[in-house]
Parts: C-alpha cells; structure tokens; sequence
C-alpha cells in the first residue's frame, strides 16, 4: 500500500471573520483527535491576541487522523495560514507545503478582495482549491449566489462545495471528504535524498529553535546529520514530530509528511525560513525553489517608553524575528525619544500587531512613531538616496529629484459605496484605473496610490465609509516622481523630531493642520500656555495653543470618600508618568501615533 | 497596646424625598416602612461595633440623604446608642445635614433637646429657576424660613451650603445668593464647585452638551469673587471649600483632613482606623444581613503602609489652608519626611506651596490647582 496515498497537506484560505479558526476547531474535533475536554477555543490561534482580535497572526500546523468513507484512514495535515494581505508573505510560505487549500467563503458576504489575492497565491503553486460555503445557517446566507461569485470571479467549479456551518457543526464532514477526494496526494520519492521545506521557526527554551518542515523527498530521524542548504550549516536531529497540535515526538517524517525538527539549533540564523534540509552525506542536487525574501513596505521607529529598559525592547525584538522573517529592525536615536529602533513592516497591520505582541507577551511599554514608507532621493549630486526616516531627509537645495512608492490598491466592495469610495480615494492622490461588477452589486475597483496615503490611515477610513463591508489589498507598483516635503512640529518651540513626517506637497496644509489639532486634543494642559506648530523648513503653516492649566482641584474631600478621590489622583499621576518630557512639556506617549490615526470625526 | 483617643462618628440616613439631578451620594427616595427597618439595623449595628479603642468621641456627624426626614426621636435613639458606648468629650460637635422644607421649629427644638448642636442646612443656591434645574424641592423662601428655625430653635453653630458653577450661572447670580446667604449669619459655609459626577442625570446632559458650563477661568472666576464675598463678611477660608467665622470650623471635617480615626455606620459608610480603611456595604438587604449575623458589616477594605498614610497626610492636609504642620509630620513619619522635600522644595518654586519651614501649605493659586500639587505626594 502506498503511504503516501492517504496522506492530505492542505491550508485554508479565508477572509478575517469567515470562520477559518472555527472550522479548523471542528475539524480537529470530527476526527476525534481530542477529547472535547480538550478543546479551547480556536485551538489554532494559540496567541491571547490572535484570540481577541478573531485573526491568525502566525502560521501553525496540526495533524488530523480521519476514517474516510472509503473505509480508509488518512492524515490530513492541516497548515494554517493568516487571512490579512499584510501577511502575503507568510501565506506563500505555508502554501508551499501543500497540495491543496480550503477556501472558506462566508454564505452571506461572498468573496472578500485579501482572500482573492491569497487565491491567486494558491493558483500560481497548482494548488488544488476546494471551495467551502461557510455560515449557510445565518438568516442573510445565499449560498447559490456566492457559488455563482466563486465560479465567476475565481473560475473554479462549486457544484459540489460543501455547505457547512462550522459554528454549530453542520456538514463538517463533507469538508473532510471533499479533502480526501480533491486534494493531491504527495508524489516524493521515498527512496531519494532527503528534501525538506521549512516553513516556519521558532525559539523553544528547551529544544532551541524548532523549525516546522514539510518532507519532500527522504526521510529525517533522530540522530541523522543534516545540512541546511542556503546557509552550509551541518547539524544532528536530535528530535522529530507531529503536531497532534502540542507537539509530539515520532520516530522518523518521510515524504509527503508535515511535522517539527529540532537539531540543538543555537542561531536562528541557520535555521532560516524557506531553506532546504537535506542529508549530510548524500545531499540532494537540487534545493527547493524557497520564497521570495519578504520585503519591509512600512516603517516606523519603536522606542522604550520611560523607564523602559532598550536591552528588553532589543531582546524582545529578536525573539520575534525569529519567527517573524518578515520584521526587520536596526538601532536610532531620536532627540525626543532617546535609544529605539528603526523596524520595518509589511503593512501596518504587521506594525500594529509588533507592537501588540511586544507590549503583550514581552509586558514591554512602548512608543511608536509616524509610519513611513521608502523614498528614493536623487541628489543635485547625482546620488541615489533611498529614505524612510524623515530626519534623514536632505536639505531641499541637495535635491534633484524626489520619487515616491506606488502600489495597486484593489477594493471590493458592495455597489452601494462605490460613490464614497471614490470621494474617499480623491482625497488620497489616487489614479483610478477601473472598475468591474462582480456580480449586480458586488463592484471592484482598481486605483494606482501612492503607499504614502494607504499606511496613514486608509484602511480605517475605508472602513468607517463603507461600514465595514469593503475590503482591500495592495501591492507594490514602482516609483513614481514626486513632490515631497518634511513637515516637523514644534512644541513649545522645540522640534520633536518623532512628529516628523514626509508628505506630499499638496497635503502638507490639510495634514498640518491636522496633526496640529489632534496634538492640542491629547497633550494636557500645563501650567503655562503651549504653542504647537507645524513647520515646512522655517515657515510655520499651522498653529495651536494648548491654553494654560487654570483649574485641577477636587472640590469635595469628606471622610466617605477618601478612597475613591486617592484613586482619581493615583490614575492621574499614573498618566503623568507615562508622558514623555519634551523640554518641560509633557506629552503623553499615544500622542505618537494617535496623531496620525484615522478620526472618524472629521473628513 | 493601642493608646487609646477620640474618634469622629459618621452615621448615615440614606433617604431623600427624591434625589436631586447633580447628586451621585448613596440615596433612596423616602419609604417610611424601609427607614424604621433601616434604623434598627443602624442601632443594631452601633450596638455590635468593636469599641474598645474609642477612648471617647469628639464629633458626630450625621448625614446623607436627608437625615432630617427621620423622627428626631430616631436621632435622639442614635445619639443615645453612641452615648452607651463611649463618652461624648466636652463641646462634641454634633451635626445633623438638613434640607430646607424638612423640619419645623418644633423638630428642630426637638433634635436641640436630643443633643444635636449643629445644623448643615443644603441650600445650594437662593434662585428658584437654579434650584428648581437642580432636582431641589425648596426654593429660596424656603431656605429663609427654615433658617430662621434654625436659629428660634437655639442653634449657635450652623451651616450652608451653596454652588457655583452651576448651569447659566454667571457672577450675578453667585453674587446674589451669597449675599442671601450672608444675610442670614451662618456661622459656617460651604462653597462647591459643581462636580458633574458620572451616572447622573445632569452627566447625561453634559455629555450631550445641553449643560452650559463655565470654563475653567470663569469657574475660577466665579470661586474667587465667592470668596471674597465671604472674607468681607467675616468669614475666614479654612479648606478648599470651606469657610467659617472665627473658632467655628467644623471639628468632623477637620477630623478627616487631620486624618484622626473614625467610625461610620450605616450604609455604605466608611471608617479609618488603625492604618486601614473600610466600608459598609451600598445594598440594603446585604447590610441587613450583616448586620443581622451578628458579624463583621464591612465589605470592602484597605490596609496602609507606612508610605501610604504620609501620602494621605500630605493629600488631606493640602486641603486645610493651614496645612500640614512640618514638625508634626516629622513626629509621626521620622525620615521619611526627607523623601517628600525635593517635592515640596519643587512645589514652592513654582509658586503652588507657600515658601515656608514650618508648614506645607497651598498658595491662592496652589489652591485652584491642588491635584497638580497632590500627585507629586502619592
């Protein structure tokens, strides 16, 4: 009998809320892997905030052993992949080791623009799709209609796709042998050297870095030397396993299987996502194809907040890129914030959930500044400077020639928001390219903007215009020419070099003025009268006065409610002490980014 | 052993006749039923208190709600049920809180013959529109009529209460009700600025906008003509908020500001002794039951260290325009006190803390912004 033949590798592609965590749960369930003791929820999304958010932020595996109808037992490894267009690079990655993916479609929303995007992703590695209609319980569910969408938009048949609900469990097992009957078994040749993919890598305090494999060719055990292709470094297994999800130690991984290898693995370095593991002493000819480095879009500096240690934030740093090939940082400094670091992002999603994870899991207390995108500086020199921190920006008389990143914006959206969508993309310097109908009222519409105007705060203002019910997704275009400036702010006539930030010429006023407000909004007021203003070189283009403080007392102080008034006065010296002093202007650490988040409240 | 000394006693009566729109204290709207059960549990629990380290008592002090709603012989059972337990020192303040409109002449020349001798009268304003916005039942007639009853039944020492800052007021309408108020000769007076506190129905209104509030400076504005107002007419600023004629501060409140230990009863009444603070419980059938047990009524508690009780020191002294007294908080905290120096040193640069050795004391402007120089204590 063929091992390989019942053996199925597969991912689910589906929109952030779709359901992917749940109906992976079910399907952990169904086959009765766990007891339903041992189910939390979302097994997957093991991460307290992948949990809250309702997201998959870092990619997991597990094994799943089902009895198919066919009387037959098979392993079905299940690679999960997150739903969010930040994390492109992490979906190719897992996508990598599969022959095949789920796609979980929400029966009331249909098709979602990221989830397209990780489609055609999919499509390009001849992945085998196998569409799953999800929520067919909910009241707004129109199943037929969004199998219709599925065949027209992607071109794959949904005749038979199952109709599940993976909330209350209904049809789960027709996912599975939807699986088992599409999905490609594995091909390799059992017999060759070994081949092996890594996907993913991660710090174990016990067994130094692991790293999570798909077997391509061979077989790998406990004991057998090994080489990592890209980087030449020899090792000794010394375990191999199954993610079952916790991680359970098996005698050898052949080909076709998806499990964990540890080889007393000190620097992450040599153990890099994408690489080929093959024998030591008869290595294959050939490596693996790999990915394509994942290339920082947003950047943004990441400063221990007061009395913060920068070693933590360093410490903490590395511990993530470890499994977080895609977060790149080095060390600055800034006037106003003292020791940080410069990081770089896929998006700003990514930046938001770094900053989560090291405030959460690393309990660190931050401060973040303006996101910035690369620009490329052509000098009256006739070097090239490319920049992402605007206090490297070059005097305006070193200048040539300025350009600028464009992506692709792709929105999909219901018809209905087509008119805001478009008001809201004028205001962002968009080109708009075209438009189609989906299907009578499902629209998607094709803009050229520079990623300038997506990181500062586009997602959300599309959001708030649509009610939610856009979606979106980019990717880089080139450079363009362009006319930027750098906009500083002066505080009580001090320059905070965090506020600065780079920004076309035509919106330098309108944000200005912005930031200006918003900053009279969030720093308290003092004992004296603040003036905040925004500079372009030296000439002031907006103002502020942050007036002096003229009354902080608490009226009432009686024997009742002494407690309560000690509490108010803790809380508001508690606020105090996480601001930052800026010459003798405290301003408080969410000034950094609040500034430049998305105001619902205003245009 | 615990040296024994003087305690302040607070008894609280939880009911109005309905509560008013700004007010965020513990209260029930009248329920003569709910008031005599209410008034057992209280001497039951008077009764049951731990007192042995109460050496005597020298301040009562009985509030709400609108404690002139009960039978003054209530009052008097309360006052009596203290008495039993420890004596009342030589010139025991004993203040009762009253409405305008609650009580007579002859209720008040009954609670004069229990033993109260100070009357807290809840004026708040002498314009009917303010009061009438406010959810008070009285006008200002009112207040003139029970006041003078205040003073037929015998009263030399009692309050009023006024606020400002109250919605559309402006200085006009401070400078007529304090001079109604001076008119009428309290020997103490009460000064709030309005807090609009969260869960109320004026909160409601601010947040939508409807409440037209002064700003900062003209709340300011309005304090310190009040104030003047008020040392013209002879009375003296002894707390943030309070002023009285000269030897007539009230000895409870000064109790708290000084930190001196004492006990609550009563619903959701708080108590301080012994580095620890403690509260009864705010739900009716929860104190009746703990009360009933026989046990322990407390429900919430906090003990201090050593650090704490200095910041509460310093906290609760700023109030008091005297302040604290260098050399006392030297006696009680030794060393320590070197840690609060710099601060203080800092606060009287800025000009918030009067330049002096021998007290820690709020400037005029100190006052307006207090919490600025009470965090740095915390």
């Amino acid at each position: 009998m063929n091992r390989q033949q019942h053996i199925r590798n597969f991912s689910i592609i589906a929109h952030i809320d779709h359901g992917k965590s749940t109906l992976a749960d079910r399907l952990i369930e169904e086959t009765g892997m766990l007891a339903q003791r041992e189910m939390q929820n979302q097994i997957l999304d093991s991460m307290d905030l992948e949990r809250e958010r309702g997201i998959t932020i870092k990619l997991n595996a597990t094994r799943l052993v089902y009895m198919a109808d066919d009387g037959d037992e098979y392993v079905l490894n299940l690679i999960d992949t997150p739903g969010h267009v930040d994390f492109h690079y992490e979906v190719s990655r897992s996508l990598a080791a599969c022959e095949g993916a789920l796609l979980v479609v929400d029966a009331a929303q249909g098709i979602e623009a990221q989830t397209l995007a990780n489609v055609y992703l999919a499509l390009e590695q001849d992945l085998e799709i196998v569409p799953v209609i999800n929520k067919i319980d909910l009241p707004s569910a129109r199943p037929e209609e969004v199998k219709h969408e599925i065949e027209d938009v992607i071109g794959i048949d949904c005749e038979d796709a199952p109709l599940v609900s993976a909330k209350s469990g209904l049809n789960i097992r027709a996912v599975l042998e939807s699986l088992v009957k599409n999905v490609p078994a594995p091909t390799g040749d059992e017999e060759a050297p070994l081949k092996a993919l890594i996907f993913d890598s991660y710090y174990d305090s016990y067994k130094g870095v692991v790293v999570d494999i798909r077997v391509m060719d061979g077989a790998v055990k406990r004991g057998d030397k090994i080489l990592m292709m890209s980087t030449n470094t020899e090792l000794e297994v010394t375990e191999v396993g199954v993610f079952i999800p916790s991680m359970m130690p098996i005698d050898e991984l052949q080909a076709g299987d998806v499990g964990y290898l540890a080889a007393s693995i000190k620097d992450v370095r040599s153990a890099q996502v994408g690489d080929t593991i093959t024998e030591a002493a008869r290595p294959t000819t050939e490596a693996l194809p790999g990915y394509k480095k994942a290339t920082s879009m947003v950047f943004c500096g990441i400063y221990p907040a007061e009395g913060e240690d920068y070693n933590n934030v360093r410490d903490a740093l590395e511990k993530l890129q470890v499994n977080d090939a895609a977060l790149s940082f080095e060390p600055e400094t800034s006037v106003a914030l003292g020791f940080g670091f410069r990081c770089g992002f896929l998006g700003l999603l990514h930046l938001e959930i770094i900053q989560e994870r090291l405030e959460r899991e690393f309990d660190l207390n931050l401060v973040t500044t303006a996101p910035s995108v690369i620009y490329r500086i052509t000098l009256t020199s006739g070097d090239v400077v490319e920049i992402q921190n605007p206090t490297n920006f070059p005097e305006t008389t070193l200048i040539e020639t300025m350009e600028e990143p464009i992506v692709e914006v792709n929105i999909m959206s219901p018809s209905d928001y087509v008119g805001q969508i478009m008001d809201l993309c004028q205001t962002r310097r968009a080109v708009f390219k075209n438009m189609e109908y989906l299907e009578e009222t499902r629209v998607m519409i094709h803009y050229d903007m520079p990623l300038n105007e997506v990181i500062y705060d586009f997602f959300d203002a599309l959001k708030s215009r649509t009610k939610g019910y856009a979606s979106m997704d980019y990717e880089m275009k080139g450079y363009q020419v362009s006319k930027l400036v750098r906009l500083d702010m002066l505080i009580n006539g001090e320059l905070v070099d965090a506020f600065s930030i780079i920004v076309h010429e035509e919106t330098a006023y309108q944000r200005a003025r912005q930031i200006a407000e918003r900053l009279r909004e969030v720093i308290p007021r003092h004992q004296f009268t603040v003036p905040i203003q925004a500079t372009i070189g030296s000439k002031v283009i907006a103002r502020e006065t942050i007036r002096a403080l003229r009354k902080d007392v608490l009226a009432k102080c009686y024997g009742g409610d002494i407690s309560r008034k000690k509490k108010l006065l803790s809380k508001q010296k508690e606020g105090k002490k996480r601001m930052r002093q800026v010459g003798s202007v405290s301003v408080p650490q969410e000034a950094f980014l609040a500034v430049l988040k998305f105001d619902s409240t205003k245009k | 052993m615990i040296k024994k000394q003087g305690y302040a006693i607070y008894v609280h009566i939880p009911f109005c006749v309905r509560k008013c729109r700004y007010c965020d204290f513990l209260s029930v709207p009248w329920d003569a039923g709910k008031a005599e059960a209410y008034s057992k549990d209280l001497l039951a629990e008077i009764r049951q208190a731990d007192w042995s380290r109460v050496d005597a008592i020298e301040s009562v002090f009985i509030g709400g709600g609108t404690p002139s709603l009960m039978q003054p012989s209530v009052i008097g059972e309360i006052l009596n049920a203290l008495r039993s337990q420890a004596p009342f020192l030589g010139g025991c303040e004993i203040t009762m809180e009253a409405n305008p409109g609650t009580v007579d002449l002859d209720q008040l020349k009954a609670l004069r013959r229990f033993g109260i001798n100070r009357i807290s009268l809840g004026a708040q304003s002498f314009q009917p529109e303010i009061l009438k916005q406010l959810g008070r039942i009285h006008d200002d007639l009112t207040i003139e009529k029970t006041a003078r009853d205040v003073v037929a039944a015998g009263f030399r020492n009692w309050n009023l209460d006024l606020m400002f800052d109250l919605p559309g007021q402006g200085m006009e309408e401070v400078e007529a009700s304090m001079r109604r108020a001076i008119a009428l000769e309290p020997t103490h007076l009460s000064f709030y600025s309005l807090i609009v506190e969260p869960g109320t129905p004026f909160y409601k209104e601010w947040e939508e906008g409807r409440l037209p509030m002064a700003t900062e400076e003209g709340n300011r504005a309005l304090y310190h003509y009040g104030r003047s107002l008020m040392e013209a007419a002879g009375y003296r600023q002894y707390e943030i908020s309070n002023f009285a004629k000269p030897g007539m501060a009230c000895h409870q409140n000064l109790a708290y500001w000084r930190r001196r230990p004492y006990l609550g009863f009563g619903l959701g009444a708080a108590s301080m002794e012994m580095e620890s603070r403690y509260v009864n419980p705010r739900d009716f059938q929860i104190y009746h039951d703990k009360v009933a047990s026989g046990g322990v009524v407390r429900e919430w508690e906090e003990t201090m260290g050593k650090r704490d009780a200095l910041a509460e020191t310093m906290i609760l002294g700023l109030r008091l325009t005297h302040g604290i007294s260098m050399a006392e908080l030297i006696r009680e905290f030794g060393v320590e006190v070197d840690l609060i120096r710099p601060l203080i040193i800092e606060q009287q640069r800025q000009g918030l803390l009067i330049p002096s050795e021998e007290r820690i004391a709020l400037t005029k402007a100190g006052m307006d912004l207090a919490n600025q120089v009470m965090i740095n204590f915390l």
